[in-house]
């Protein structure tokens, strides 16, 4: 059955838990093709038309011809639209030119690396060039680097290991960096917030340290859709770019649905699981015969769809599965025959996390099911992007969850469809990030006492100084110190020592890893961890060795642990007084305790035990908003009715922020405090979950007569009685009067 | 209502807690006094990157290091010197060491103390360019340059993987060609692990100085706490117990000529006391292609040999002496004598039934080792792929047994005439 006859009983299923609000349909879409520019050699042209180029598309060319003329840009087009051509073809040109020219490429992981490697080399070998390519990574050979670092014309790298391994060596990479022509960063768009204000620190350096050896590199930057990727990339490179977003790759036709859940409590706002809504209609298309991928919201989500999925697929008689999962956690060479087998074909659906957003080349799907709204506008565009092809139709579908956020968004289906996506936000001067990085340059090469790095450095190297981490001789600044100050900043808010998941046995063997935030949640003992489908008990969670050893098991139930956070103010930065609130950003500490878990039974949902956690407290410290109430605005409540009244503000404010902020969702977190110690009054809390921040507070704490009128607007418009999910969080355990009291709180406000 | 403030910290403050300063680490910076006690007699050296400092200390060829004078090594066998991958004459050698700020490598790692020596015809030499300010650095690479000049290869402890690739490192950023780290390295730590590390607990200088060059050193300045004395010196002018880093250094570089000359002493053929040192003798005497004199070395490492790892160590070099050699009765002999001396260790219960089995014939012999290998095996707790494997030599050894009575039996049979086969009787088979 092809895709279309699917799609046309899918929209008329009176079986699914459900309804879409939206069906839209992108007409297929003709090639734009230009020919090749001038500049490009007759070889590499010939070698492209061995593979089947003839000519490029409009973008392609206009990149190709920009670069050749020394200008950095930043290319913008969708999902498989050949946007590799668009560095790989000048930067081949240039070496066939100059073999001394070298390039280095930088993407977000070592598996995207992996794939470029293996695309550059199909053009080299066919314009039969001695090009020599290659990926340092952490898992390059010892002996290999040295080759790498002499010989390597095409240098493929990440962020990490350019901050931690290259930059702070770079007297082993003096061929490089003397010769260095070219810097690609693709995958742009993953370089926002924290992690992408470490990047553009890291490309700060890279850019120094190429002036010390005489070099000047143009940066090709490529990103997915978002609303400011210019802006975004000249931030990360400190320069302007030109941007390239005339996009000439042909689309054979697309439908857009998104999918809402029914309600099965209207009094409750609850609504039927988007798991299982997403579950359902992954289901039809697997079995129409669409290879189809479906993305969950996190680890233990995906596990249980792949679950479902695989009892809906017939696994043929000692054939590989059908259905497989991807996500972090699974080993490399487990994720790489995934990736293969989805090629090839052969794999018929895969469940994965946002961990296949990226641009692994896992080539266009027929359909993609996403299972709750993943945060932005532009993950929804990527992980939409993942079912695309040139000549036939492609499906992709939204169901939402009951969050704010997905309802929103569901029964806004332009938000999605129609307004710019998000904007990739970064703070390199976050003095923390800034601090570290300067930490990081002063080792790699001297400071002058003129040179700036960032909008602090001067200052920042001044107190190093002061306390003898540097030491000023001769009008620069030496580092002073036994320490290896790379090593000690992760470029990554989730750390990087992971844990180990072991099984145990005669041959005890590891399954997979856990980054540690969610060691205590996902692998305390006793819990049930999922893998590949198959159901771990959790025997033994070693902390102090980051190991956890489990034994397979066939229960039929899953773990669900609840984690207790604590909020304390250490300073505030800046405070505004109205006569009826106090509104405050600064410096807090967050303190996270796994409490107990819930053993939840598979399919129908229900509780049937819990058990407690016994694992150490997680300190951070972090940036946050907050707003006080003072005794008249929050007078007339009792102290549970004003208890839930503030946790229906802080649910409200978290859901809405993100819209202002064009953050992801995961970025902020919420607080209610009825008698707050610092404040001395009812106060919410919406903190940042990145340790120190990246000035989301700050932004917050400037639009905050904006905020509060949106917050006040959705509670005022929301058809619920007593809260829901789209509001101030579900009427839950007791709480009925939480929508009332918000509401009240937020209009005494005005 | 009323606000609850507190004040707002300075800028400052926040820039510590950013870069992760205490407030009780801020003192006051004080420049380092270049003409500290330590540094009288120092030289300031003029080169075209600006003044380089150094001490100079002028040896004696006869002063004692130890149990050597420094001009033994003058007297050792050049042949000798260059089986240890000496290259050239011992004046044309630079012997070298660098005291540095840490041990992470990178280029935030500085070499503040560079001590190397040259052999003279009446003297030794050793100079310690000190860094009194890290701007001076490229000076101090500069004056080492022209020390090193007329030198042909660098003689140093650990060198290829530390001393070297930093001073590489430094002259790349000083963007300096330096001759001294473009030369040939002789690392004098390899050799020594060969002849050492099987007989001595460490292979660090100091406890080889004690062990075989006769050396005390007295109370010295442990390597970890090197880096702290020089950033006291830098940032606040402490003199502190730079004096120690400095005779530590010189200790080591002296120590470089001596243990060059243990070592080419024993290669000249100087009596050896430890079974490890006969080993490697041993060693460079199968590769100068002089095999009885590798075979009587081992043998005397064996008679020397006290502990069962060592001696299972030497048994092993020499019997792959042997199986090179294709002495294979010799093999089986010293394995055998190994087993009734009952010393022998699995290894060699299955060196003994290999060369019975694939080469001396004695089939029997091999499966009667095998079997008592078998038993040993066992009866240990731990044996893993041991005794499968063992099992298939057996099960192996069993067929060529029987092929070769099989053999023995039809050899032993008068050849059949055809008439006589026909009246063979039929197999019961065949008839079905």
């Amino acid at each position: 059955m092809a895709l279309a006859d699917s799609l046309e009983t899918l929209r008329s299923d009176p079986s699914l838990p459900g309804e879409f609000t939206t069906w839209h349909f992108d007409p297929p879409r003709a090639a734009d093709y230009v020919p090749f520019p001038v500049a490009v050699s007759q070889a590499l042209v010939d070698a492209l038309s061995g593979q089947g180029i003839a000519q490029l598309y409009n973008h392609q060319a206009t990149a190709t011809e920009a670069v050749i003329s020394g200008k950095d840009v930043c290319v913008v087009t969708p999902t498989a639209s050949g946007k590799t051509l668009c560095y790989n073809l000048p930067i081949v040109q240039a070496i066939l030119e100059q073999p001394e020219t070298r390039a280095l490429y930088i993407f977000p992981t070592k598996a995207l690396a992996q794939d470029q490697l293996d695309e550059l080399h199909g053009l080299i070998t066919a314009a039969g060039a001695d090009i020599k390519t290659f990926t340092y990574d952490g898992d390059t050979p010892a002996d290999a680097r040295r080759s790498v670092r002499s010989a390597g014309h095409v240098v493929i790298t990440n962020p990490d290991m350019l901050h931690t391994a290259i930059l702070p060596h770079h007297t082993k990479w003096v061929k490089l960096f003397e010769n260095l022509r070219y810097v690609v960063i693709d995958e742009l768009h993953q370089y926002r917030g924290v992690f992408g204000s470490h990047v553009s620190n890291v490309i700060h350096r890279l850019r120094r340290i190429c002036r010390f050896y005489g070099s000047d590199p143009v940066f090709i930057c490529c990103s997915a859709t978002i609303a400011n990727p210019a802006e975004l990339a000249s931030r990360v490179i400190g320069k302007e770019v030109t941007l390239v977003d005339n996009n000439g790759a042909p689309s054979g036709g697309k439908v857009t649905a998104l999918f809402n859940p029914s309600v099965v409590n209207r009094e409750l706002g609850i609504r039927r699981s988007a798991l299982m809504a997403a579950r359902e209609i992954a289901d039809r298309l697997i079995s129409g015969g669409s290879q189809t991928i479906v993305f969950a919201p996190s680890r233990v989500s995906v596990e249980l769809l792949l679950t479902y999925l695989r009892q809906g697929v017939k696994k043929p008689l000692g054939g590989p599965e059908p259905v497989e999962g991807y996500r972090s956690g699974y080993l490399p060479n487990e994720r790489r025959d995934v990736e293969r087998r989805l090629r090839s074909g052969e794999l018929r659906a895969v469940v994965a996390t946002n961990a296949l957003e990226l641009g692994i080349d896992i080539g266009g799907l027929e359909a993609a099911v996403v299972a709750g709204y993943p945060g932005t506008v532009a993950s929804t565009r990527q992980q939409f992007g993942r079912a695309g092809r040139r000549n036939d139709l492609a499906f992709s579908v939204l169901v939402a969850g009951s969050r704010a956020i997905d309802q929103y968004v569901v029964n806004h289906p332009e938000y999605l469809l129609e307004e710019p996506p998000e904007a990739g936000l970064i703070d390199p001067d976050n003095l923390q990030i800034l601090a570290s990085h300067v930490k990081c340059a002063a080792f790699e090469l001297p400071f002058s006492e003129d040179e700036d790095f960032g909008s602090f450095g001067q200052e920042i190297l001044h107190v190093l100084a002061e306390a003898g981490v540097l030491n000023l001789s001769g009008g620069r600044y030496y580092w002073m110190a036994e320490s290896y100050p790379a090593e000690q900043v992760s470029l990554r808010t989730a750390q990087i020592d992971n844990f180990v998941i072991i099984e145990s046995g005669v041959k005890p063997r590891v399954i997979g890893e856990v980054d540690r935030p969610a060691a205590p949640v996902l692998i305390h003992d006793e819990a049930i961890y999922m893998h590949g489908g198959q159901q771990y008990h959790v025997d033994r969670l070693d902390w102090e060795e980051k190991k956890a050893y489990v034994s397979r098991v066939n229960v039929d139930y899953y773990t669900d642990a609840n984690l207790a956070v604590d909020l304390k103010v250490l300073d505030s930065f800046a405070e505004e007084s109205e006569p009826r609130a106090l509104h405050a950003h600064g410096e807090v500490a967050v303190t996270y305790l796994a409490t107990i878990f819930k053993k939840i039974k598979l399919e129908t949902q229900e509780n049937i035990g819990w058990g407690k956690i016994h694992l150490p407290q997680e300190d951070f410290h972090t940036a946050s908003y907050w707003l006080a109430f003072s005794p008249e605005a929050s007078t007339g409540f009792d102290q549970e009715a004003l208890q839930e009244g503030l946790w229906g503000i802080a649910h409200l404010l978290c859901n809405i922020a993100p819209i202002f902020l064009m953050c992801d969702a995961r970025d902020l977190h919420g607080v209610a405090q009825v008698k707050s110690p610092f404040t001395d009054r009812p106060t919410v809390f919406v903190y940042e979950t990145v340790a120190s921040g990246v000035g989301f507070s700050s932004h917050l704490f400037a639009i905050r007569q904006e905020l509060l009128h949106s917050a006040r607007t959705a509670v005022a418009r929301c058809q619920c009685s007593a809260g829901c999910p789209a509001c101030v969080g579900p009427d839950y355990e007791g709480r009925v009067v939480s929508k009332r009291v918000a509401r009240e709180l937020l209009e005494r406000l005005q | 209502m009323t606000i609850l403030r507190r004040p707002r910290d300075d800028f400052a403050r926040q820039l510590r807690a950013a870069a992760g300063v205490s407030e009780s680490s801020i003192r006051p910076p004080q420049v380092a006094d270049v003409c500290a006690d330590f540094l009288v007699g120092g030289v300031w050296e003029d080169t075209p990157h600006g003044p380089a400092l150094y001490l100079e200390r002028k040896y004696d060829l006869a002063d004692g290091h130890g149990s050597f004078a420094l001009s033994e090594l003058l007297e050792v066998d050049r042949e000798a010197l260059s089986q240890l991958g000496c290259a050239t004459s011992p004046q044309q050698l630079l012997f070298l060491d660098v005291e540095t700020t840490g041990l992470n490598g990178g280029t935030g790692t500085l070499a503040f103390l560079v001590g190397a020596a040259r052999l003279l015809e009446d003297r030794v030499v050793l100079r310690q360019y000190f860094l009194a300010r890290p701007h001076l650095e490229p000076a101090m690479l500069a004056g080492l340059t022209n020390f090193a000049s007329g030198t042909t290869q660098v003689v140093t402890y650990n060198g290829s993987s530390f001393d070297i690739p930093l001073l590489e490192s430094r002259y790349t950023l000083a963007r300096q060609t330096g001759p001294v780290v473009e030369r040939p390295q002789l690392d004098l730590l390899h050799p020594t692990r060969r002849f050492y590390s099987r007989s001595l607990e460490s292979c660090r200088l100091k406890d080889l100085e004690q062990e075989i060059l006769g050396l005390e050193r007295g109370s010295d300045i442990p390597g970890w706490a090197v880096p702290q004395v020089y950033f006291s010196f830098v940032r606040e002018g402490v003199v502190g117990l730079m004096p120690a880093v400095m005779r530590h250094n010189a200790l080591d570089v002296l120590s470089l000529i001596t243990l060059l000359r243990k070592l080419g002493g024993l290669v000249a053929g100087e009596p050896y006391a430890l079974p490890s040192e006969a080993i490697e003798l041993a060693r460079l005497a199968y590769l100068r292609g002089d095999v009885d004199e590798s075979l009587a070395l081992h043998q005397a490492a064996l008679e020397l040999s006290t502990g069962p790892r060592l001696r299972a160590f030497a048994l092993a070099r020499h019997l792959r002496v042997l199986k090179r050699s294709e002495r294979w009765p010799e093999v089986r002999d010293l394995c055998l004598e190994e087993i009734r001396r009952g010393l022998a260790t699995h290894d060699v219960y299955i060196e003994a039934a290999k060369a019975c089995e694939h080469h001396t014939g004695d089939l029997k012999l091999a499966m009667r080792l095998v079997e008592r290998a078998i038993l040993r095996t066992q009866m240990r707790t731990h044996h893993g792929e041991m005794l499968a494997q063992l099992e298939q030599r057996q099960a192996r050894l069993r067929r060529k047994l029987a092929r070769r009575k099989h053999k023995e039996e039809a050899a032993s049979r008068r050849p059949l005439v055809v008439s006589e086969i026909t009246r063979l009787p039929l197999p019961a088979q065949s008839l079905a």
